[in-house]
């Protein structure tokens, strides 16, 4: 069978989602053509590596030497200092633990804070995690399949969540009407991480260094601005091979919406006849990824997570 | 040879051996980063921050904060690399990355209207030519001064003020008095033919 779609109209979907002026349908129209033909990202790539050639007509301007030698020394401090930290870190690291040392890394460099920010975070992280055990020793017991300090797996039903954690109700609830606007469910289309971060982070708060779904077969589908109460946020999917699509959360931290008190440890929620996931937190945001995979699927999606630099 | 378009593998650009690094490709490059080592660090501003640089001050307008996103870019890179060499090359990489951030500084300084007539004249075909470290790098720039020189004016205008000011289409059009569709084709035409005009020079 001849395939219907012309290659120009392949290249000017793909010009257009590059440059990010597609509009509604034509978006709509860039989707299913990508799930026809994947060789429609080669060409996304093919012209996002052109647009990128257009700094190589201005003409050159040189930084100081000095910056040379700024950056340099910078470096080797950081490395002088990771060198110099006791390697007696628990042998299975905490899937956690990457992501927090690289925020703390960049923090220390980017905004020489050094330690006293990792510090005041590490004091909140033990402090709410004392208040965690002390709050999942008070559920009743056979909401608790399994608690182990560095996971907390809750299997509980719907009824349950919206009377006692109304903050991640509502998260459920817009991943559930996200999932019903099919291609629409997103209001910035992009599959450029370091982009749509941009594109988000001037309408709505965004963690410094942005944590994506790095497993190979997750594809960025685009991002959306979201409120819960008093606190605003993001809304960023994925399109999984496997799990279909995939809400990632990272709503800054207020006193409402009323959440579990989330730590950087993952507490993964299995709730009967919808949408699980798994929810923490750092100093400043809360962090979920919804989805209507088991808790054990979801544990594999978060180990893929890693922090962009956005 | 053939820009690196459209090329799912790592570029043939990037992973050609350069007669002056000690790496033998972008992967290793990245390893090298990964494992901390300075020199690294120290290659990769040697023959990228002329670019980094150039198009930070371009969009941000001056050298001290052009140079602190230029440090900024570099260390977090080094500290932790993100750049996967199988999804393009490493100069788009960093071209995306210092753009993107750089355009984030100005929207949130608010600070981003600039006056149409210092675009007319920003991205001359014809720059004073700089001797460059990479040749790669010099490749690029001279194909990429005879594609500009090929492309029609109201087509390289909109891809500069899209590029460099991060204006949308919209934005474009009431600047230049143009109709928003029209608009949109040129912008997407304009891309078209460049990277058209540059798989032909570089096939030579």
């Amino acid at each position: 069978m001849v395939d219907p779609t012309p290659h120009n109209r392949f290249e000017e979907l793909a010009a257009g989602y590059v440059l990010g002026n597609l509009d509604s349908d034509e978006m709509a129209e860039f989707q299913q053509l990508a799930v026809e033909h994947p060789a429609l990202w080669d060409e996304v790539t093919g012209l996002q590596e052109t647009l990128d050639l257009l700094p190589f007509a201005l003409a050159e301007s040189q930084p100081q030497c000095s910056a040379r030698d700024h950056i340099m020394q910078s470096a080797a401090q950081a490395a002088s200092a990771t060198a110099q930290q006791p390697t007696a870190r628990p042998q299975t690291q905490r899937p956690w633990a990457k992501i927090f040392g690289s925020i703390a890394a960049v923090t220390t460099i980017t905004l020489g804070m050094q330690t006293v920010h990792f510090q005041h975070q590490l004091a909140q992280v033990q402090q709410e995690l004392a208040e965690q055990k002390s709050r999942m020793a008070a559920l009743p017991s056979s909401t608790t399949s399994q608690a182990t300090p560095r996971n907390v797996v809750i299997t509980t039903t719907d009824t349950f969540v919206n009377q006692n954690w109304q903050g991640v109700e509502q998260i459920l609830v817009d991943h559930r009407k996200s999932l019903k606007k099919g291609l629409k469910a997103v209001d910035i289309p992009s599959n450029q991480p370091i982009e749509l971060a941009a594109l988000l982070r001037a309408q709505a708060p965004m963690p410094s260094a942005m944590p994506i779904l790095s497993q190979v077969s997750s594809k960025l589908l685009g991002g959306s601005v979201c409120t819960f109460g008093q606190s605003k946020g993001v809304r960023i999917m994925y399109d999984t091979d496997q799990h279909g699509q995939v809400s990632f959360y990272q709503i800054a931290r207020t006193q409402k919406p009323e959440l579990p008190q989330l730590t950087l440890e993952k507490l993964y929620l299995a709730i009967q006849d919808g949408p699980g996931g798994v929810f923490w937190s750092d100093g400043e945001f809360h962090y979920a990824i919804v989805s209507d995979l088991s808790a054990d699927e979801l544990k594999e999606l978060t180990s893929s997570v890693e922090i962009v630099a956005s | 040879m053939r820009l690196n378009v459209p090329q799912p593998h790592p570029s043939p650009e990037e992973n050609h051996p350069v007669p002056s690094s000690p790496y033998a490709d972008a992967a290793e490059l990245v390893a090298a980063i990964q494992q901390q080592e300075l020199d690294a660090l120290e290659y990769l501003f040697d023959h990228y921050s002329s670019l980094v640089y150039t198009l930070a001050y371009k969009i941000l307008g001056n050298s001290p904060e052009a140079e602190d996103l230029m440090q900024e870019i570099f260390l977090g890179l080094w500290e932790r690399c993100t750049y996967n060499p199988s999804r393009g090359s490493l100069s788009s990489f960093l071209a995306t990355v210092t753009r993107s951030r750089a355009i984030d500084r100005l929207r949130m300084k608010g600070n981003r209207r600039r006056i149409l007539s210092q675009w007319q004249q920003s991205l001359s075909p014809n720059p004073s030519p700089t001797p460059l470290d990479h040749a790669s790098q010099s490749e690029k720039r001279q194909a990429l001064q005879q594609a500009l020189t090929e492309l029609p004016e109201e087509y390289r205008q909109i891809l500069e003020l899209s590029y460099f000011e991060g204006l949308s289409q919209s934005q474009i059009a009431e600047q230049l008095g143009k109709p928003l569709g029209t608009v949109k084709t040129w912008s997407r035409k304009g891309l078209i033919q460049l990277r058209q005009s540059l798989q032909a020079q570089m096939e030579l």
